[in-house]
């Protein structure tokens, strides 16, 4: 497993995701809160993973009976693997053993509810036979929820309850103040004895169900993935998710999406343009002008690609995914300015570990803006240097950047569309009719965030300048700026 | 046999709460009495507490307090740790997933007579689910044993009837404890006074209500003025003074402390109703609530609860006990409620 910080996964827009999933019980919130990349040595359980997902995706619909009612049983399972750990050394309380009944009923359920008709067996989940330990917690076989030691635990048990009920039948109606102390003590002792024929089955139903605990303890765990997978489905479904298919070396992503970024576009109205983006090991670089969505792309392909290699689905109509060993990510914002360091020192920080990962085995580094605030020379040759240096590693490095010169390094060039494809004419003209205030909102309605891939040398497209014009910039300064 | 006290009052009330002047007011002999009326009645119960009572000792007087003992078949909702306190056989029926300083509280039926250590929920919202918990299990009354604090006396929320303990612990001087039970008597009586469309102003008030309006102005027919936001009591009654609400809606608590600067001004609140929303939230002293009504001003809630009885006990944990028939009597003239001795009739 990669472990990402909750920074990482709240800048991805993988939080989001997480925060959109109701998991029904503990042992799915657990599975949620932890939801990580798988590492390469893990891929045969990520196979299996997506599969089952991929079953339960197709056929939800279908089933939608049979996975709700098993969300109303995961709904009602409650976290017992602290009994089941002092279970294995000490005597269990009332309390406990109820808990541990709840939760094998609970189970029973659950399997009853794999053998209907309209059941969907899951490759590799295989709910573990339980009915030995609830019926040592349920002697009667009455399968109702409530728990204590019933008499039918043992003959000396029952003979004192009913010692004592004589005398609480008795305290009853007696108004005597003496006879009535007299009965109290004699019931105490009543009491104890019943307290200590207690401890002793207590005792005695610990100990026979020792030999599964464990058994208990890993269907908890089928409990946590079975409510995992179906908020996994529902997600999936919620925003329209393919299964990605798994490779060597080979990144393929047609049309991705980012939900997070998707839903903040909505809120104002305006719509997520779906990005395309291909490479095989080496570097690739996202240029565009600044109002452009580098950043949005960037994220995109890591949040997809990472998706994947948690075992979800990915928002794309394609989807072809390596397994990395390693993922890093160099942001600004991921380092902290509590930390003392200057916002460029902590990026170097960043980038000297990023390295060092992709040392480790087949990595994934992204860069967004890398050295952004540094003066554009310099910027330049630190951006193009790295790129030159990560394209001759076992890695897949993403740069987004507004520095020029830089793609001629990479072995592939994305270019945010931004304005290159408007008309113009038809955009000023729009502009103009709406008088000035509302300039910035039109120039991003045209503004395209997708990206196209550039072949060879393309001129960088000049869409800071043509904002500059657009937005009404003093006409003098302007006339200086074209001449520069 | 002796006679029933309580039984008749409790009838078509559900929920009833007991509150506590002080401590050794009496509250758990008053409700062993209550629990035995019902039980013998064949009346099922459900019982828990507002947060845990105390020990069994009382550690301020080192007085012995009595346990409450419930009779078989009765359901009860107690922190987990406390259940090794509880010598009743006990089925747990449910946990509740609401936490106290002593864990989880559990609920269960008991499957024999016997005695039972409380420590319920403290917050309103749960003692209320709770409540209604019991009842959905099919008891017919609830029985809520009240913590000693004027604040959490109880609100409507979490029962329908009190039942008011005090005692000679309360105050060794006699006068003192009878004009402080009246007192509390009388606000736990405060009526109902706005009708229908009027209630239901303040119903939408507060769903939408931004966290610092917190006055509202209003009459019978749901006309209605809100105060500027954060805005002082005596500044909002101030600019309204010309204008034709008769009730004054107050969100949260009314103290002292908000009313001071409006008894000592000029401003006229003559029949103006103060609504707040049960007897709990009046934290007034008595001498600022006589004040209030001098000024012309009624108090009234939006939750009517029913204060069912008064008990007295004129023993003291501290020494000092009154002569029981004075006590008796004379807090029978201060109020016109039925008042018992605790002792009285109890064993």
């Amino acid at each position: 497993m990669i472990i990402l910080t909750l920074e990482q996964k709240q800048s991805l827009g993988f939080q989001y995701l997480l925060d959109d999933m109701q998991p029904n019980c503990i042992y799915g919130q657990e599975l949620v809160k932890n939801a990580a990349p798988a590492s390469r040595g893990e891929q045969q359980e990520l196979q299996e993973e997506l599969k089952r997902l991929s079953l339960l995706v197709e056929g939800y619909e279908k089933h939608r009976s049979f996975w709700d009612s098993m969300e109303l049983i995961l709904m009602q399972m409650k976290e017992v693997r602290g009994s089941l750990k002092r279970g294995a050394e000490v005597v269990l309380t009332d309390l406990e053993l109820f808990e541990l009944k709840h939760f094998l009923l609970q189970w029973e359920k659950l399997q009853q509810l794999f053998r209907r008709e309209d059941a969907v067996l899951l490759p590799g989940i295989a709910p573990e036979d339980t009915v030995g330990a609830l019926d040592l917690l349920d002697p009667q076989g009455r399968r109702l929820p409530g728990f204590y030691l019933v008499d039918e635990y043992a003959e000396d048990l029952r003979q004192v309850r009913e010692q004592k009920r004589h005398l609480e039948v008795v305290l009853r109606q007696e108004h005597e103040e003496k006879k009535k102390e007299r009965l109290l003590r004699q019931r105490q002792e009543e009491v104890a004895k019943e307290e200590e024929i207690s401890q002793r089955i207590r005792g005695e139903i610990t100990e026979e169900l020792r030999p599964w605990l464990n058994r208990i303890a890993q269907n908890c765990d089928v409990v946590g993935k079975l409510d995992f997978l179906i908020q996994k489905a529902k997600l999936a479904l919620r925003y329209k998710g393919i299964c990605p298919t798994l490779t060597q070396e080979e990144l393929k992503l047609e049309n991705m999406r980012h939900p997070a970024i998707e839903k903040r576009l909505s809120e104002s109205q305006k719509f997520f343009t779906p990005i395309s983006f291909q490479m095989e090991p080496g570097a690739a670089v996202i240029t565009g002008a600044n109002m452009g969505g580098k950043s949005v792309a960037l994220r995109t392909v890591a949040l997809n690609v990472i998706l994947a290699q948690s075992g979800f689905f990915v928002y794309a109509t394609e989807a072809r995914v390596p397994l990395f060993d390693t993922i890093c990510m160099v942001a600004e914002e991921y380092q902290s300015m509590q930390n003392g360091l200057s916002s460029f020192g902590g990026e170097i920080m960043q980038l000297q570990n990023a390295i060092n990962a992709q040392k480790e085995g087949f990595g994934l580094l992204v860069f967004d803006e890398l050295a952004r605030g540094t003066n554009p020379d310099e910027g330049t040759s630190i951006v193009r240097a790295v790129v030159r240096y990560l394209k001759e590693r076992h890695v897949m490095a993403i740069l987004a950047t507004h520095y020029d010169n830089v793609a001629e390094f990479a072995d592939y060039h994305y270019q945010v569309a931004g304005l290159n494809q408007v008309d113009m004419k038809q955009l000023e003209e729009e502009i103009h009719s709406a008088k000035g205030t509302k300039g910035i909102d039109i120039i991003s309605k045209y503004m395209n965030y997708g990206i196209y891939q550039v072949h060879g040398k393309e001129e960088c497209p000049r869409d800071a300048i043509h904002i500059c014009g657009l937005l009404g910039l003093e006409p003098e300064l302007m006339e200086l700026i074209l001449k520069e | 046999m002796k006679n029933d006290l309580f039984l008749n009052l409790m009838e078509g009330h559900t929920a009833v709460s007991l509150a506590g002047m002080c401590k050794n007011a009496g509250k758990t002999t008053v409700l062993n009495r209550l629990l035995k009326e019902l039980g013998d009645a064949n009346i099922s119960v459900g019982i828990t507490s507002i947060g845990r009572d105390g020990e069994s000792v009382d550690v301020a007087t080192g007085t012995k307090k009595p346990r409450i003992y419930i009779r078989e078949g009765t359901l009860f909702a107690t922190s987990s740790e406390l259940l090794r306190n509880c010598d009743v056989t006990g089925e747990i029926l449910e946990t509740t997933g609401m936490y106290t300083p002593l864990g989880q509280v559990v609920a269960l039926r008991a499957k024999s007579d016997g005695y039972i250590d409380l420590a319920g929920p403290s917050m309103n919202q749960q003692l209320a689910k709770l409540s209604q918990w019991f009842l959905n299990q099919g008891v017919h009354k609830s029985l809520i044993d009240g913590a000693i604090s004027r604040k959490s006396l109880c609100t409507r929320q979490v029962a329908d009837a009190v039942l008011l303990c005090t005692g000679a612990s309360y105050h060794r001087n006699i006068q003192r404890v009878i004009e402080d039970t009246a007192y509390i008597s009388r606000l736990l009586q405060l009526k109902r006074t706005l009708k229908e469309a009027g209630i239901r102003k303040i119903t939408s008030f507060r769903k939408s209500r931004k966290p610092d309006e917190k006055l509202l102005f209003l009459d019978q027919d749901g006309n209605f003025n809100v105060a500027e936001p954060g805005q002082k009591l005596i500044d909002a009654l101030r600019e309204t003074e010309n204008q034709e609400y008769p009730f004054l809606w107050l969100e949260g608590a009314l103290t002292d402390a908000m009313l001071k600067p409006l008894l000592f001004s000029n401003v006229s609140c003559k029949n103006k109703s103060f609504v707040v929303e049960d007897s709990s939230k009046l934290l007034l002293s008595q001498d600022t609530y006589e004040k209030l009504r001098r000024k012309g001003i009624q108090i009234s809630v939006l939750e009517e609860i029913t204060l069912l009885a008064i008990t007295v006990n004129p023993f003291s944990a501290y020494g000092n006990h009154f002569e029981k028939q004075e006590f008796l009597e004379r807090m029978q003239q201060a109020v016109s409620l039925p008042v018992f001795d605790v002792l009285e009739g109890m064993e």
